[in-house]
């Protein structure tokens, strides 16, 4: 007993003594339970789909949607700030942003963008990893993460105009997070390079899954963004000091998309039902019950998936919530407002619902039917979803993107081009309204110069397209091409009713720099390489130096 | 590795196991008896111990002598000793052979070891070596708790308190269950954990926080947390402050350790103690509020003011309008702070068992501690228990076991209602009152359609919240420890020690939190998802084990001028962390207060899960030569899983020295004077580990939903492959000093610490990366120096049979920030933002953390407008370096802004208050903002005086803060007049109308700039409190004797006896969170108490 103790001791001593570090070292390696790590990711597939399933996931963040729709709708004319709604949505609308408010946070993009980088920068690399895996299918996931990667940036782009431009993902700390921005034209060029190769290797179908089909980038929806993206390329001919010659190649290019978009599915479901029903058509099907076959991308939420679409909800309200977003006096039917021609445009009942004390609110996403009560009123179905799908193109879009840049085609009253504009002009607005002369609702007599049909375009597409988060960047178009923002302010005249602001607003708009949203000032802080915005740079928040 | 140390230790317990079993078998026939007498008188010697022994000095029986010297013994073995033992004399062995009596007779020891031996001999346990306390190279100082017995304290901590030079404790707040912030030589890191290591009997006392928790601003109570031993229970704490003490901490030691011991067992007979205190406690009166009359009044011009509009100060809660419906609710005069405080009471027993024979010794514990606090709804229970058995089970083997349990079951209030008293509306009643004015059972709140402002509206109603409201906290801690001591090599074969100790210790604790605020608690109705019927629980568990290894090898040199110890150490540890939250919200009844009931899940906040590992080895020296020239090392060499591959480990080496002068010959008679001289120096590294785990992996998670049926999975973090650990290097030079032999002991240190690549948390990173920020990093350089001075002076008066003793200390703390990245200061340094009641929070190079930043506050506007005859008035206008108006063009003055250009915008006016325009630019904005003050202290300490009088002893003690500032934002809040708070009555000096010459500006409800961060909020915390003055007294024996009492004591005592301080709040012990500022906000301030308490041994 003795002995073995005497053994057993000096054994210990000599450990305690002796031991190197190198034996613990695998001790020592703690693994987090429930996770995966890096070194064990990326091994098949279905990882890759996984990550893919997340960058789509990521943009159901509510940041994600609201602040797209803050920056593409609250700014215009068609929405404003309702008594209720934040300071910061206030005083974004009425254009004294300053660089703390909350709507200037581009990072729920960017957590999206990393996650595309992610998917990009590792899938090549399970070819190796798993054998069943083929060229193609990894490319259709490569082109689904290039698609949602161009989408987030064109939203950045639009919005901010430059900003930091990454194509790589961020595994570790070793660098700096130091970025300067890349001029936003530039990007969508990259932006276009990788859409033309997403879409050779993007899936057309995802079987018969409307969900799939409709909730994830194909082909058709990748032509989709690619029109959009040619459309505001083009407009730089205002600003960016485009060539003439390379706006026309983009107008072409968007024209291009847009026709084989429809050669694509030419049983175009915009003309297929009866007038009356085609409008509720829209409200209900395209909006409330989703994955119409109108839609050519939106955003998939299910009672079985989980998450609920609080965006919509808080924007727009729903029978229990109160919206922080409320319909601007010119879209209220009882003014004549937007719709001087068309007092028979249903549009005006069906996307716009009368709300308490003579104001409106938004009838798209809340409401599930309109009912004529005949005597020129309506009555209204509100509904109080929680699984909406969010809608980001639909081929209204396509047919008036297409219309839009084929009157800048356009070289005179008399170019083919204008009666082909005025052919996708009417596909919306006949279904919207119904008593008119079916054959002859528009028509070129009526619009005979490229001004007025712009015009028209632009009107048509705030009717048709109101409170999907287009208007303001329509405007924003608009006033790149004519390098001008007066045609902004008109459209902003009424919203702004109280005159001082108005002038105050005004004095802010005349620039196109004031256009574009300020970077936060966090971020500016966090980045030195980051530049405050043009218009931003010199507010009274002067930072003191120590 | 760790499996064949288990498996090693396990063998060890079991073979000693086995030895107990053996020893206790009996033989039944070998008795042994006879008589033991003194060989010089022959006098028989009563209860001398008699054991039988074997060759290894194993002991195998046991008994004592009787009062004629004899004694009778079952013998296991025949071939074994006897040995007796007595006081004062020398041992003896006789071997038992076949005898059946055995006489002993025992010569007394010679007398000749004096009293400079025993002095020589006194030890210090560093945490490495018993060495003598005279041989201590590093910076320690060693406290017993005998210093504070007879005050009533949760908490060591608290009694600690001034006790130790360098050792800054701050009261977090008067709740019970609140625990101490406490820092040893400074604030060392600004993101990591400040506190200092506890290490109970050699085991270190983990302290439970957050992976994700914001050292850097976060409120300290919200991780200050009792250290769960009963005060009674402590033996001594040595605080080890210098590098050369703390190396061999490694990671963990950077903030200084608190080295507790516990009492143990002595050899004796048992030992019976009981001890009973009971506690009064008060709450010192705050600020004095308005009553509900001038609170009505204020208010009206409050609201009156802004735009000079009458109709605005029609508010029907202000009118009393008898018509309103309201009425009585809004007409009466309540002192919301008289209605939630109360006196608390304290019940605390402690019962003592201990004692011990020749080779077992034991001691255990129990006690209850009961505790009501000030505030109503509060009120802690605690049981606690600790025992520990020593058993020799040879002369070469040592085994002991301990085990401490505690459980606490906490009612915390919900909200702090003290905070609320401050604010809520004095005119309002407790209870809804009927149309007569007379109070109903119901708690009243104000109704939700009022037009007051939200802050007031929504603000709950304390006494219902105190009432209703549940905030349950139970604590569970187990923690078993387990020693093994062997003499490698045979003591009585040769003069060294080789020694090898193993240990191996659990620390098992469950905590668990349910709150439940109840509908009847606010105004907001039921179906308020978020505030009402929500019931939150959250439980935590966490297990720690850890072994040690430890071979310490004390050679005997040939040449006793040499002394040597050298030791290796090994330990390892590993811990798993649980933590999961629920809430729930919405629940449909009262009777449901279980957040498990899944009916309105609002969310399962978070669960999570951890274990983190390290390893760590020290290697240790010490050396004397001729008891004077000592120096000694440790090199420290730590592994921790936080870290990834490339600084997983790190190496922390130390060294000190000592030179007792005292000792030279030339020191001569100079020693009549100077009884010990004796230079210390010592330089080392510590480190400080961040709190998360996995942060240099890149984990990749699901989120909880799907996108339409797919799994969504991305990656969770960066990967942090730069994080290592914060690094602190220490230099430290001491002299001690003992003066005329003792009488005087003095001990001096200076250091200087330099903390490199520390650790910044969630610094926010440019969004582009996908990631807001980066959750650990390390960078910059961040300085602390000072010096310490603590010293006793023994028999410092006699006068008569009164005899009195004097300690005391000083410390001093200058904190430096070297230098920073200027990404970290732009990220830390936020803009300013324009708001009352805010004060710019900044990081400086070459400033201490906790600066004060702020404007100048220079009373109030007088008049509107200047007046030429009158150039004395004050009034808002621009005005030169002179003091002289500045006209425009027109001659006319220029009106004095603040912000100006900014959208915050204001035109002074008259009854404003004035702020310094530094820059005479004419407008008050950022550029006018300076330097206030810092939170630190410059001087800290306390002193200590204690009078003996025969059996009387009197102890009082001070301890003190010198050269603080702190931001009394209680007092902004209660002077503000901006909302419908209630305000203290210094308001009533407020300006009204043009001309009024006051300090106190006009009131403006919600609108001017009369409560900005400026230095009239920035006040001067320094304080001399006088913390405790107990009386002892010990009742004689003679008198306990017909009682069966042993000894009996009793103490009475007054704690928080007065508070010397020019701080207007209610207690200038305001501690700061490490990057921000010292803020007084209406915390539950430290209580008076009276305490007696009552001791018996039987």
């Amino acid at each position: 007993m003795k002995k073995t103790l005497h053994k057993i001791g000096l054994a210990l001593s000599a450990l305690v003594l002796t031991v190197g570090m190198g034996s613990c070292t695998d001790w020592l390696l703690v693994y987090p339970e429930g996770e995966t790590l890096l070194e064990d990711y990326w091994k098949t597939g279905a990882d890759i789909e996984k990550v893919v399933a997340a960058c789509y996931r990521s943009m159901q963040e509510s940041d994600w949607i609201v602040n797209s729709v803050v920056w593409g709708e609250l700014r215009s004319d068609n929405l404003t700030a309702a008594e209720t709604a934040s300071e910061d949505l206030k005083s974004l609308v009425d254009v004294n942003i300053l660089t703390t408010n909350s709507y200037t946070n581009w990072a729920p993009f960017y957590v999206t963008i990393n996650y595309a980088n992610t998917v990009l920068h590792y899938a090549p690399g399970v070819m190796e990893e798993d054998k069943n895996l083929t060229l193609s299918q990894m490319n259709a996931y490569r082109a689904e993460a290039l698609a949602i990667r161009a989408f987030s940036y064109f939203y950045l782009v639009r919005a901010f105009r430059d900003v930091p431009f990454v194509t790589h993902p961020t595994i570790d700390d070793s660098e700096g997070f130091n970025l300067a921005k890349t001029p936003g034209h530039l990007i969508l060029d990259t932006l276009i390079m990788n859409l033309k190769e997403a879409k050779l290797y993007a899936r057309t179908s995802f079987g018969a899954s409307k969900a799939h089909n409709k909730g994830r980038f194909t082909q058709q929806s990748i032509r989709a963004l690619l029109a959009d993206i040619y459309l505001w390329q083009a407009s730089g001919i205002g600003t960016d000091s485009l060539p003439e010659a390379k706006a026309r190649e983009y107008w072409e290019a968007c024209v291009k998309e847009c026709q084989e978009f429809q050669d694509y599915e030419a049983n175009l479901p915009l003309t297929a039902q009866s007038y009356l029903a085609e409008i509720d058509y829209v409200l209900q099907d395209v909006f409330n019950r989703g994955n119409s076959p109108e839609s050519v991308f939106e955003l998939q939420y299910s009672y079985d998936a989980g998450l609920k679409n609080s965006s919509v909800t808080s924007l727009y309200g729903s029978s229990s919530v109160k919206p922080m977003a409320v319909v601007t006096a010119i879209l209220n039917p009882s003014n004549s407002g937007v719709f001087p021609m068309t007092t028979t445009d249903m549009r005006k009942f069906y996307f716009v619902r009368p709300a308490d004390g003579g104001a409106c609110n938004v009838a798209k996403y809340t409401c599930n039917s309109v009912t004529s009560t005949g005597d020129g009123n309506y009555t209204y179905s509100t509904s109080d979803q929680e699984y909406l799908n969010w809608v980001f193109y639909r081929l209204a879009d396509i047919n008036l993107m297409k219309a839009e840049a084929l009157v800048e085609l356009s070289t005179s009253s008399s170019d083919p081009r204008m009666e082909e504009a005025i052919v996708e002009l009417n596909r919306t607005y006949k279904r919207a309204n119904p008593d008119m002369n079916r054959n002859d609702t528009l028509s070129l007599s009526m619009y005979s110069s490229v001004e007025q049909m712009r015009q028209l375009v632009l009107d048509e597409r705030q009717r048709e397209l109101m409170f999907e988060g287009k208007r303001w960047f329509d405007l924003v178009r608009h006033s790149r091409r004519m390098n001008s923002t007066e045609d902004l302010k008109q459209a902003l005249y009424t919203k702004f009713d109280g005159s001082a602001d108005r002038t105050l607003a005004f004095s802010k708009l005349t620039t196109q720099d004031a256009l574009y949203m300020p970077i936060n000032e966090e971020e500016v802080k966090n980045n030195k390489l980051l530049e405050q915005n043009p218009f931003y740079g010199l507010s009274s928040n002067v930072t003191t130096s120590n | 590795m760790s499996k064949s140390i288990a498996k090693y230790g396990m063998m060890m317990l079991l073979s000693c196991l086995f030895t107990l079993t053996v020893s206790a078998q009996t033989n039944t026939a070998n008795i042994v008896r006879g008589k033991v007498t003194a060989k010089e008188d022959g006098e028989p010697l009563i209860s001398v111990t008699v054991t039988e022994i074997d060759a290894s000095n194993r002991i195998y029986a046991v008994t004592v002598t009787n009062y004629d010297g004899e004694y009778v013994l079952q013998v296991n073995n025949r071939a074994n000793k006897l040995k007796f033992r007595y006081m004062g004399f020398e041992d003896l062995e006789i071997p038992i052979g076949e005898q059946k009596v055995i006489n002993a007779s025992m010569a007394e020891k010679s007398t000749l070891i004096d009293d400079v031996v025993i002095t020589a001999k006194a030890m210090t346990n560093t945490g490495v070596f018993n060495i003598p306390q005279r041989e201590v190279s590093m910076s320690m100082q060693k406290i017993d708790a005998e210093e504070f017995e007879g005050i009533s304290v949760a908490s060591i901590d608290d009694a600690l308190q001034g006790q130790i030079a360098g050792l800054d404790i701050v009261n977090v707040s008067g709740e019970p269950g609140a625990g101490m912030s406490m820092r040893i030589r400074g604030t060392t890191s600004l993101n990591a954990t400040n506190e200092p290591l506890i290490v109970v009997n050699d085991v270190i006392f983990n302290t439970q926080i957050d992976a994700d928790f914001d050292f850097a601003t976060a409120n300290e109570e919200q991780y200050a947390q009792l250290i769960s031993v009963a005060p009674d229970d402590i033996a001594t704490i040595t605080v080890l402050k210098d590098a050369a003490a703390t190396a061999m901490w490694g990671t963990r030691g950077a903030n200084g350790v608190l080295l507790i011991t516990t009492k143990r067992g002595k050899k004796g007979p048992t030992r019976v103690s009981y001890s009973y205190s009971y506690t009064r406690k008060r709450q010192p009166k705050g600020m004095n509020m308005l009553n509900g009359d001038d609170y009505t009044m204020l208010m009206k011009q409050s609201y009156y003011n802004p735009d000079l509009d009458p109709t605005a100060s029609d508010i029907p809660e202000f009118n009393y309008d008898t018509n309103f419906t309201e009425y009585e609710n809004y007409n009466n005069n309540t002192d919301w702070r008289e209605e939630v405080s109360r006196i608390a009471r304290v019940h605390d027993n402690q019962l003592t068992v201990s004692g011990g024979g020749e080779s077992v010794t034991f001691r255990v514990s129990a006690g209850y501690y009961t505790e009501t606090g000030t505030v109503i709804g509060q009120l802690l229970n605690r049981l606690s228990m600790r025992s520990s058995i020593d058993y020799d089970v040879s002369k070469r083997i040592k085994f002991s076991a301990d085990f401490a349990y505690t459980y606490a079951d906490n009612d915390k209030n919900y909200e702090n209602p003290l905070g609320v008293g401050y604010q809520k509306m004095p005119n309002l009643s407790v209870y809804a009152q009927d149309l007569d004015g007379n109070d109903t059972d119901v708690f009243y709140h104000i109704r939700t359609d009022s037009k007051l402002a939200d802050a007031q509206k929504n603000l709950s109603n304390p006494v219902a919240v105190a009432m209703l409201a549940r905030n349950n906290q139970r604590n569970y801690r187990t923690s078993p420890a387990f020693h093994l001591q062997y003499e490698i090599l045979d003591p009585q074969v040769t003069a060294s020690s080789l020694r090898l100790k193993l240990s191996a210790s659990f620390d098992i604790n469950a905590s668990q939190t349910r709150t439940f605020f109840p509908k009847d608690a606010a105004n907001a109705i039921w179906s308020d998802e978020k505030k009402v019927n929500r019931a939150e629980g959250s439980d935590s568990e966490s297990t720690s084990i850890s072994g040690d290894a430890d071979l310490s090898f004390v050679p005997a040199l040939p040449n006793i001028d040499h002394s040597v110890r050298l030791s290796a150490k090994f330990n390892i540890s590993s811990g798993t962390t649980n933590s999961m939250g629920t809430a729930v919200a919405g629940l449909p009844s009262l009777l449901i207060q279980s957040p498990s009931s899944d009916a309105n899940a609002v969310s399962l906040s978070n669960s999570s899960k951890e274990n983190p590992r390290s390893l760590r080895w020290s290697w240790n020296f010490h050396y004397a030569y001729k008891g004077r020239y000592i120096a000694s090392g440790t090199v420290a060499v730590q592994s921790s899983s936080k870290f990834g591959k490339n600084f997983k480990t790190g190496l922390f080496p130390a060294i000190s020295g000592k030179w007792i002068i005292s000792d030279e010959p030339f020191f001569g008679s100079l020693r009549d004077i100077i009884s010990e001289a004796g230079f210390r120096w010592s330089f080392g590294y510590n480190g400080n580990e961040p709190g998360g785990n996995f942060l240099w992996l890149s984990r990749y998670g699901e989120y909880p939903e799907k996108y339409i049926d797919m799994t969504a999975v991305r990656p969770l973090n960066m990967v942090l492959a730069n994080l290592r650990w914060e690094k602190t290097t220490q230099l430290n030079g001491g002299l001690d000093l003992q003066l005329l032999d003792g009488k005087y002991d003095l001990g001096f240190d200076a250091y200087y610490k330099h903390t490199t690549d520390a650790l910044f948390n969630n610094v926010g990173i440019s969004t582009y990366s996908g990631y807001g920020d980066i959750s650990s990093l390390n960078d910059g350089t961040i300085d602390n120096q000072g010096w310490e001075l603590h010293g006793r002076v023994r028999d410092l008066l006699q006068i008569g049979n009164v005899r009195m003793d004097l300690s005391f200390n000083f410390s001093n703390n200058k904190n430096t920030i070297v230098e920073l990245s200027d990404e970290i200061l732009a990220r830390y340094n936020k803009d300013y933002t324009y708001n009352n009641a805010s004060y710019l929070t900044r990081i400086q190079e070459g400033n201490p953390v906790g600066s004060i930043y702020g404007f100048v506050y220079e009373g109030v506007y007088e008049y509107n407008e200047y007046d030429p005859a009158h150039p004395e008035h004050t009034c808002p206008i621009v005005r030169n370096e002179n003091g002289e108006p500045v006209f425009d063009a027109e001659g006319n003055t220029k009106p004095m802004y603040f912000a100006y250009g900014n959208s915050a915008a204001y035109q002074f006016k008259a009854g404003d208050a004035i702020y310094r325009d530094i820059n005479h630019d004419g407008s008050i904005d950022e550029l006018d903002i300076v330097y206030l003050g810092n939170s630190l202290p410059v001087v800290t300490g306390g002193f200590g005086l204690n009078f003996r009088w025969k059996r009387l002893s009197f102890n009082a003690f001070f301890n003190y803060r010198y050269g603080n500032k702190v931001v009394n934002m209680a007092r902004l809040n209660a002077e503000s007049m901006r909302g419908n708070d209630n305000q203290s009555i210094a308001v009533n000096w407020r300006w009204r109308k043009e001309g009024d010459q006051t300090e106190m500006p006009r009131a403006l409800y919600n609108y001017g700039y009369n409560s900005l961060g400026s230095d009239r909020y920035v006040e001067d915390a320094s304080f001399l409190r006088f913390k405790y003055m107990t009386f002892n007294y010990t009742v004689p024996r003679e008198m306990l004797t017909p009682l069966k009492l042993n000894s009996m004591s009793l103490y009475l005592s007054i704690q928080n006896v007065a508070v010397f301080t020019k701080y207007t709040g209610v207690d200038p012990e305001v501690g700061a969170a490490s990057t921000s500022v010292a803020t007084d906000s209406s915390k539950t301030p430290r209580s008076k108490d009276i305490l007696f308490r009552l001791r018996l041994g039987f």
